[in-house]
């Protein structure tokens, strides 16, 4: 092992400006602007998806919840609904969907809901007394502010069923209580901890698809592999220097960021589970892959900006990095369900407490490793057939 | 008799229908400076990058200290130094780090002082590679070359692009070398530098070797003759009054003549008649004695800058 090679390497790459900003001060920024932006959200403008397990039957108070949903759905003079309602069949339905993001709320209004509803009724009329009030249950996922934000306002606008049954039936019930319940997710949330994850895989992307494979190309355009192998230097000392390198990037944006969002937004990751470090490492080797892929089949660095870029956008932006990605046009399904950034994303969320994963936890790792070895393999291919150009 | 330190043996190596090294066979001996002259395109660097080990032949055999070998094996890379035409380095690496990367590719290496010394960039060690000068870079490829003092240097044109005071600086280096015992193989399309510092040329064009020789041995094959050059409009009935003078054809570069001559003293003076005569005048006299510019043309019917 040339350990000169190594500093030397890591030297040229931590000297470039570019790679200060693009890899440690960037990331930094994007977090800070991610955050401001999506913490600081305004209801303005937002819709809401609700899925509802309707199994109260056809009874006074199940009528006046659908009627409630049905006037909080309708579009109003051209303005959009605050929510949309998906009915659901079972309560797995529904809890699928809100664990796949596909519904930011999942609404069950249980079997006793009608007979409680009518006793509360009774009672409250005939009697005098009162009875046990009726629940409506809304599960929501906390780790997403949107979930949060819509079973409160849910919540809000349940309370309208007791103004309803005032104005039909003369009497004032005791309010249908209204049970959050939260599903698959940690009690602690912030949007930091989302972009977090998805900014320190921006950051992984950006070194292989931007460093790695820019240092090869560059070294291939100006001749500097000629000159290195015109030495007695092994190659494996070159592409361990390299690798090495990259890795060390990784390390030192993924803890620049971490510092700065544990003190400035408090995130609460445990960032320290020994599977998230599996899923962070199988991160930087992902990027590393693509990096030699791109550094092996594009000539110079200008095509392995271009064919990297091309690549690096789609890839992040439909990765889940800064937002889910379920439940789009089947369009774009199709890249995501074979992206690996989705599955890495999925996995570290997941591994950190964060967010459970939708997918298989198998997934998890083979389908990054199965396009680490395919592009590993090409990018060998391509080194060996071009070599000598190089 | 000298010591074949390297023996390069019907080599070919061809770029698709292009004939890069067509057949070419050469020996360089211990303590020499061989240099290879030849245009752009000559396959001058293409040779070279064959016997460095930088690409394969498709033919030929190469014999270096000794030992027959297809490729340039890691052993062989120990004992050689390469400074390539493109003096690029890793970026961002100071002068003594770069040579201190190249020192650590080497079992043994001179200290990277002893060697930014010898190269004369004591000034400049700690300052980036690419903030250097022309001229200092190709000092510090040459510094690269010479980390782990080796028997052979290769010189892939070390003075192109230069000014003059850059380019007689690496001219010293050069020379110094030969002082220390080096053997050196020089390409270069400047006939100067190579009839300043070479023992042997060896002429290439379109990958085929035209002749090899001392620059003097090369000079000496023209024949004992002058060049009277100078510049004036002529006609076709000119040149060929001209060309009937010495049963040699004039040379023509635009408005340049240049007139090859055994007499010097005959042929300069009845130019001055016939320009007298024809009311002419003459401008730009000059007469200078041949070089390998000469030899180049004479051999190719080009010069070197075509």
């Amino acid at each position: 092992m040339n350990l000169v090679f190594l500093k030397s390497i890591f030297l040229s790459s931590i000297r470039e400006s570019e790679v200060m900003f693009w890899f440690f001060l960037f990331p930094v920024l994007l977090l800070t602007i991610l955050c401001v932006i999506f913490t600081n959200m305004g209801t303005e403008g937002i819709h809401f998806t609700a899925a509802v397990l309707d199994q109260g039957g056809n009874g006074v108070g199940s009528t006046i919840v659908r009627q409630i949903f049905d006037e909080i759905s309708a579009e109003k003079e051209g303005h959009t609904s605050l929510f949309s309602i998906l009915p659901v069949k079972t309560r797995e339905e529904g809890e699928r969907f809100l664990k796949e993001q596909r519904v930011h709320i999942f609404i069950e209004i249980p079997e006793d809901f009608d007979p409680k509803f009518s006793q509360i009724l009774f009672f409250s009329r005939f009697v005098g007394t009162k009875a046990q009030a009726p629940s409506i249950f809304i599960h929501q996922v906390k780790v997403r502010d949107a979930s949060s934000l819509a079973t409160e306002i849910m919540k809000q606008i349940l309370t309208m069923i007791n103004g309803e049954a005032a104005k039909r039936m003369g009497v004032t019930l005791p309010s249908v209580t209204v049970e959050a319940k939260t599903v698959g997710a940690v009690q602690t949330f912030s949007m930091a901890d989302f972009m977090f994850v998805g900014v320190v895989l921006m950051s992984f992307l950006s070194a292989g698809f931007f460093g790695l494979a820019s240092d090869i190309t560059t070294y291939k355009s100006e001749h500097i592999y000629k000159r290195i192998f015109a030495t007695p230097a092994r190659t494996r000392d070159f592409f361990f220097g390299e690798l090495i390198t990259i890795l060390c990037m990784c390390a030192i944006s993924f803890t620049l960021l971490y510092l700065y969002a544990s003190v400035v937004f408090h995130i609460s990751l445990d960032i320290f589970k020994p599977g998230a470090l599996i899923y962070v490492l199988l991160a930087c080797v992902t990027s590393i892959a693509f990096g030699l892929f791109l550094g092996s089949v594009c000539k110079t660095p200008n095509r392995a900006a271009a064919f990297g870029n091309f690549l690096f956008f789609p890839m992040q932006f439909l990765g889940g990095l800064y937002f889910p990605v379920f439940n789009l046009s089947p369009w774009v399904d199709w890249f995501i369900k074979i992206n690996p950034v989705t599955y890495l994303a999925a996995g570290i969320r997941q591994e950190m407490g964060l967010l459970s994963s939708p997918f298989k936890p198998y997934l998890h790792y083979t389908v990054p490793l199965v396009w680490v070895s395919v592009l590993i393999g090409l990018a060998f291919l391509f080194f060996r057939r071009r070599g000598e150009e190089a | 008799m000298s010591e074949a330190i390297l023996e390069v043996k019907n080599l070919k190596k061809y770029f698709q229908t292009v004939k890069a090294v067509d057949d070419i066979s050469f020996n360089v001996n211990r303590g020499e400076v061989y240099t290879m002259l030849g245009p752009n395109g000559a396959g001058k660097t293409t040779t070279l990058e064959i016997i460095e080990g930088i690409r394969k032949a498709d033919e030929g055999e190469i014999s270096f200290f000794g030992k027959r070998m297809k490729y340039v094996d890691r052993k062989t890379k120990e004992k050689i130094g390469v400074s390539l035409q493109t003096t690029a380095f890793i970026p961002h690496l100071k002068v003594k780090e770069t040579i201190a990367l190249f020192a650590s590719f080497f079992q043994k290496s001179l200290p990277v002082d002893e060697v930014i010394g010898f190269v004369s960039l004591e000034e400049k060690k700690n300052a980036y590679a690419e903030k250097l000068s022309g001229g200092q870079r190709q000092r510090l490829a040459i510094a690269c070359a010479l980390i782990n003092d080796p028997e052979f240097v290769f010189l892939d044109e070390p003075t192109t692009g230069l000014d003059p005071q850059a380019r007689r600086n690496i001219w010293d280096i050069i020379e110094s070398l030969k002082l220390r015992g080096k053997t050196v193989f020089l390409t270069t399309h400047y006939m100067e530098e190579a009839q300043k510092l070479s023992d042997r040329v060896c002429i290439l064009d379109h990958g085929k070797i035209v002749a090899i020789d001392t620059p003097e041995g090369h000079i000496m094959k023209l024949g004992e003759r002058n060049f009277i050059e100078f510049s004036c409009p002529m006609s076709p009935e000119d040149i060929a009054e001209l060309n009937s003078w010495n049963g040699e054809p004039i040379k023509m570069e635009e408005e340049k003549v240049i007139l090859p001559t055994k007499d010097l003293y005959g042929n300069l003076d009845r130019l001055m008649k016939w320009a007298n005569q024809k009311s002419i005048i003459l401008n730009d006299i000059n007469i200078r004695r041949p070089n390998l510019e000469d030899v180049f043309l004479d051999k190719t019917g080009r010069r070197l800058r075509d």
